[in-house]
């Protein structure tokens, strides 16, 4: 193979290469998305399509709003546990780690984790959702009627 | 219409124009970038549930956007290149690979700082985080394929299809907070709505926006011209040019690209600028806590710091480049106009001998 034909096989598969990776990673991401994804009412009651509902032990992510009031802290660790809802029956998640800034009460949360009960989640992961809006403290007051700490302040 | 629009796939046209517009670009560059950025940083209000981590948004924004803008600019050129056979719109695409590839990767760097306090991680596979990995990718296997080839035309063919490959990739990265159930949230500016945030923070983010525009488009002009004295660096035009613009050696005096004028009309609307920034009020108690950003000093300051760094670093390398470029294209000359000379010594001597056998 001469010299020319063998920079063109390398573009070829560099391309090749690339693209595959690329289409791999979406389709890595969207099977997450859609799979394993479910709702506090969809854990108990089954997804609305295919009434599916997860085994105990099975890896999943869930998504809902934390339930104001059911935000318990350990004194010691960081342990936490707190209630998720959305239109339905709530859940519970326990979670060891560092919360992110936005994790409040009523707040909508990502968890990943496993289903250790029918309504119990051991999360490892928990992220916190926002939306796209942005707005000057004082207005938010005034506007939603919500006073936020900042995050330095947060008592739990 | 046509015919003055053709002209410009001449590369000396190509190149005059890249001069008269790089005034223009210069400015927005010089005057929005640094009032949007400021006036974001210091000026403009906090965000009620994120505080002050949210002024991210100043850099992460235009960056994002405009990755997608130099995309599809990048992609017209590829366009043009392939069904026109223009030579010069295949240096255009080979110009604004790398801008784009370095605002595409200042736009996941960005948004990775931000999303660890915000969200709780740097990094998850959600549909708009992914596309826009691949954002990147497209840019450097557009640039790798043009690299990989000894013939550079044939080069920026292949990469001019593979850029408009990735055209498909655009609307999936725009849309993508649409379609799919995303951690990341929906814009909050866009042309038909009105945007979800008051004037006083849409009006510096749409400033640092027009700022980033005219980056990438100066930016694209200095690699543009550099693209056409290195492909071209044996043509007559371009031992013309630099013989024009005072860049031959034995010229002294190099004539400055923007002129004086305008530099004063930059620093005066840069002036202007920052006033109307600082008419907003200092939204911080004190220097310290300016610098602090409410505890969340590392996060702003990195994906600041980084950011501008990279830019800084891109637009230094491509000025630096041209240095090079002006070297080669001049000793080519001096090459050239010293085989010519040997070459007329040689006809006169055979000339004399013919003379003398006579």
């Amino acid at each position: 193979m001469n010299a020319r034909r063998k920079q063109r096989l390398f573009a070829v598969s560099s391309i090749f290469l690339l693209i595959s990776v690329a289409v791999g990673i979406m389709l890595y991401s969207l099977s997450n998305n859609f799979d394993a994804f479910y709702t506090p009412t969809e854990i108990i009651q089954g997804k609305d399509q295919t009434g599916k509902i997860p085994t105990v032990g099975q890896r999943l992510r869930i998504g809902g709003m934390v339930v104001p009031g059911s935000v318990k802290r350990d004194q010691d660790t960081l342990a936490v546990s707190f209630d998720l809802v959305d239109t339905g029956p709530a859940v519970t998640v326990q979670y060891q780690g560092i919360l992110p800034d936005l994790f409040r009460e009523g707040q909508g949360i990502v968890a990943t984790g496993i289903l250790e009960g029918s309504k119990l989640i051991v999360a490892h992961e928990v992220l916190a959702k926002h939306d796209e809006e942005y707005m000057p403290p004082e207005l938010a007051e005034k506007m939603k009627g919500i006073k936020h700490i900042p995050p330095a302040e947060a008592s739990y | 219409m046509w015919k003055w629009i053709n002209s410009f796939a001449q590369p000396e046209r190509a190149y005059g124009a890249c001069n008269s517009l790089l005034p223009y670009f210069t400015f927005i560059l010089c005057v929005c970038l640094p009032v949007g950025m400021i006036w974001g940083l210091a000026f403009s209000p906090t965000d009620y549930q994120q505080f002050d981590v949210y002024r991210i948004i100043y850099i992460h924004v235009p960056t994002a956007t405009l990755s997608l803008s130099a995309y599809m600019a990048m992609a017209s050129a590829a366009f043009v290149g392939i069904v026109w056979q223009w030579r010069s719109a295949f240096m255009v695409m080979v110009a604004i690979a790398p801008i784009g590839a370095v605002v595409t990767f200042i736009s996941l760097f960005t948004g990775a700082v931000w999303g660890k306090p915000t969200w709780g991680t740097y990094w998850i596979w959600d549909a708009r985080l992914t596309s826009q990995l691949i954002l990147l990718f497209l840019y450097l296997g557009v640039i790798a394929l043009y690299l990989s080839f000894d013939d550079k035309q044939q080069g920026a063919k292949a990469a001019a299809i593979m850029a408009l490959v990735g055209v498909i990739n655009i609307p999936i990265i725009k849309y993508s907070v649409e379609w799919w159930n995303t951690l990341h949230q929906t814009a909050t500016i866009s042309k038909l709505d009105k945007p979800s945030a008051p004037m006083s923070m849409v009006i510096p983010l749409l400033t640092s926006m027009l700022g980033m525009a005219g980056y990438i488009g100066t930016v694209t002009l200095i690699r543009l011209k550099n693209e056409l004295l290195k492909r071209d660096a044996h043509r007559p035009w371009v031992a013309e040019t630099l013989q024009k613009e005072h860049l031959q050696r034995e010229q002294a005096q190099q004539k400055p690209v923007i002129g004086i004028t305008w530099w004063v009309i930059i620093v005066v609307c840069l002036i202007a600028g920052l006033s109307a920034a600082f008419m907003q009020g200092f939204k911080f108690d004190s220097m310290s806590a300016f610098f602090d950003m409410g505890g969340r000093a590392i996060f702003v300051w990195l994906s600041f710091g980084v950011g501008l760094l990279v830019l800084a670093v891109l637009f230094v390398v491509s000025v630096l480049e041209r240095k090079g470029i002006i070297d080669v294209a001049n000793r080519q000359r001096e090459r050239a106009e010293k085989i010519m000379a040997a070459r007329e010594r040689k006809k006169a001597a055979k000339a004399a001998k013919a003379a003398q056998t006579n």
